[in-house]
């Protein structure tokens, strides 16, 4: 029929290409039981993150009965114990997830997205915009992560934002340089040649056809970033320089007070721990099964 | 060999200056005026009168003190004594001068008294320009000002820390190599069977778990089923060895416990791709044992990679040091830098900012170098 769309044109109806993620995240699965197992508590605190009100039997920042109900041990009314204030752990717990997720998906896609575009520009540039912007990271580079992030929040203060900046800024040079790698490999390919020989602009040659294939490093590098910055911002609230109390964070949440109290009621550490290390290990497994999936290269390795 | 280790030496020069550069940006973007930054009391809103900013301006060299004694005073006061006064004023120490100067207090001058009245004092803002190649010039002499909580040289405040912190460092290293590689070979050599499995659970909870959180697990079961805990009192390693050892074993294994994670995973893959190799097999077929092919065929060639994990995770260390100090409580750098940025002791925070960086760019050449040392490839390139 002239005039018709072909059937293999047709874009695929929303129902459809629901199915067809749903299948991948199947084989997925399959293959990588460990990984999956990381992606479902990845899932987990997320869902815990975004529900919170409705998932938590008690606001996280209430004193239960008054504060009455203080270091009472993990039961059937308090799954995990209350605090020496008499706040309900668990929802404490539910509620940190909130920044805890919040923070680690904004500042890596902050830092790895600023990290990214300055290596596609420079290294797609080269000469000397390659050299500064190298230099650039090595100098960042050179400082501790936690100790820019500490600094940083020195500098601005403490509030959500700054964190989310502070802990960004950390992996800007890991994610420059492997993008920066993947830039200069596609960079000499015929097919940019090609683009450039029938007059791209240099900023289309960069998206549409250099950036496509950086994504797998990039993916990469940004799954594997997730986990030490959601260690960077507990380890900040630990030191007293995340989001000011009473404001649940699982960094502050088991120490300070929690250190004070932990013989008489180990629970108030613990449960706080618990959750930043479960959270880190399902970010861990997620981003090393991602990793074997889309580098070719580490099949059959770790 | 030797113009690779001078073009190395040559990045890393440019490289610390770079740093220099970008500590003192940082600490001149503070929102607002630093000087009133700092006099602020956390939590509380003292009254800070316009003197103690000029005063806090000229300790974070922000502005300087301009003195003159008022010639029509003083000539004929002193006679032949007032070239030698311009001379002992321009000697004295700034701050102290300016506090002199606006309390009323006499100023001794090297020996001459002078009164306030017979002086001017002017606090003149330092231009931008000028402030950059003074901090430049006073970083490559480790001059870094007093510290802004204990009016002490900064660099003897942190001469006075830095003993922990590199015993801490030093232990930890030592721990992890000697823990990671044997593991890591470990899981190599029975992939996929118990050991392997066994070394792989511990090196992804060692990557999963946050030092200060391994810290507090040490220090809760140490308390709950030992009742016992490391001595509070620091003592240095070379007058009680065996208290500091007990003292500073644990923060160590903090501290490791990550880089063992990391290490050995480094070292295991590694090592299975080397393993896999024609030379090995070649071995393997020559009838060597299987302790020679693991410990000197395969390891020379697996040793590489891991040692650049090694260099570039130090400064992952010395960042896991800073809260597994304040867990343990230890007077270390790390708890050190915490205060200081607490009491926005600006002078001690740029100072333990460079001084970091530095270590961790001498230890990123130093393993540089040692793979060129290890890989004759990298030489002659």
């Amino acid at each position: 029929m002239p005039g018709s769309t072909p059937a293999y044109v047709t874009s695929s109806s929303f129902a459809e290409r629901l199915w067809r993620i749903a299948a991948a995240t199947l084989i997925f699965a399959r293959r990588k039981p460990l990984g999956a197992a990381g992606g479902l508590i990845v899932v987990g605190m997320l869902l815990a993150a975004i529900f919170a009100p409705y998932l938590a039997p008690y606001p996280p920042e209430e004193f239960i009965d008054g504060g009455s109900a203080r270091l009472k041990p993990p039961s059937l009314e308090f799954p995990m114990g209350t605090d020496n204030l008499g706040r309900d752990i668990l929802s404490r717990v539910i509620y940190g997830a909130r920044l805890s997720m919040l923070v680690g998906f904004l500042s890596t896609i902050f830092g790895t997205g600023v990290g990214a575009l300055l290596a596609l520009f420079s290294a797609y540039a080269g000469g000397i915009w390659d050299l500064i912007v190298q230099r650039l990271m090595d100098i960042l580079w050179s400082f501790p992560s936690l100790i820019v992030a500490i600094v940083i929040i020195a500098v601005l203060g403490r509030s959500v934002p700054n964190l989310i900046i502070a802990i960004g800024i950390v992996v800007i040079p890991s994610t420059a340089r492997v993008v920066r790698s993947a830039v200069l490999a596609v960079k000499e390919t015929e097919y940019v040649q090609a683009a450039e020989a029938a007059g791209a602009s240099r900023l289309r040659i960069v998206f549409q056809h250099i950036a496509p294939n950086c994504v797998a490093p990039y993916l990469i590098i940004a799954t594997a970033s997730l986990g030490g910055a959601i260690i960077t911002e507990a380890s900040l609230s630990f030191l007293g320089l995340g989001v000011p109390p009473p404001a649940p964070s699982w960094g502050r949440d088991l120490f300070g007070s929690a250190q004070k109290f932990a013989e008489l009621a180990p629970w108030m550490p613990i449960m706080p721990g618990i959750a930043i290390s479960l959270t880190v290990y399902g970010f861990n497994l997620l981003g090393d099964a991602i990793r074997d999936v889309l580098d070719p290269r580490l099949r059959g390795g770790w | 060999m030797w113009s690779y280790v001078i073009k190395r030496l040559l990045l890393g020069v440019v490289t610390i200056y770079g740093v220099a550069t970008l500590v003192f940006f940082l600490m001149r973007i503070v929102p607002g005026d630093p000087a009133r930054v700092a006099l602020s009391e956390p939590g509380r809103d003292a009254k800070v009168s316009e003197e103690m900013v000029k005063a806090m301006r000229v300790k974070l060299g922000f502005a300087e003190v301009i003195v003159m004694p008022k010639r029509s005073v003083l000539e004929p006061k002193l006679g032949a004594k007032y070239p030698q006064l311009i001379e002992a004023l321009q000697a004295l120490d700034r701050s102290a001068l300016l506090g002199a100067y606006t309390s009323g207090a006499p100023i001794n001058a090297g020996g001459i008294i002078v009164r306030p009245s017979e002086i001017d004092v002017e606090v003149r803002n330092i231009p931008l320009l000028t402030q950059y190649i003074q901090w430049m010039w006073n970083s490559t002499r480790f001059e870094f000002g007093n510290s802004l909580k204990v009016n002490r040289p900064v660099v003897d405040e942190w001469l006075r820390y830095f003993p922990v912190t590199a015993s801490i460092v030093i232990l930890a290293a030592v721990m992890t190599v000697v823990v990671a590689i044997p593991l890591g070979i470990l899981s190599a050599i029975r992939q996929d069977r118990m050991a392997d499995y066994i070394g792989r659970v511990v090196s992804i909870a060692g990557l999963s778990f946050p030092s200060f959180w391994v810290a507090m697990l040490i220090i809760l079961s140490l308390v709950i089923w030992f009742g016992w805990l490391p001595p509070l009192e620091y003592v240095p390693v070379w007058e009680a060895p065996w208290q500091s050892m007990k003292q500073i074993f644990f923060p160590a294994f903090a501290v490791a416990f990550a880089q063992i994670g990391l290490m050995a995973r480094m070292t295991r893959s590694s090592m299975l791709e080397v393993l896999r190799e024609d030379y090995i097999r070649t071995a393997w077929s020559k009838g060597l044992g299987e302790r020679v092919i693991v410990l000197k065929h395969a390891l020379k060639n697996a040793f590489l990679p891991v040692l650049t994990v090694f260099g570039l995770q130090f400064g992952f260390a010395i960042g896991g040091l800073v809260v597994v100090e304040r867990a343990f409580n230890l007077p270390g750098l790390g708890n050190y830098l915490v205060d200081s940025v607490v009491f926005r002791d600006y002078n001690s925070v740029q100072a333990t900012l460079f001084a970091t960086a530095i270590f961790v760019t001498l230890a990123n050449l130093l393993v540089d170098l040692a793979y060129a040392w290890f890989n004759p490839r990298i030489r002659y390139q």
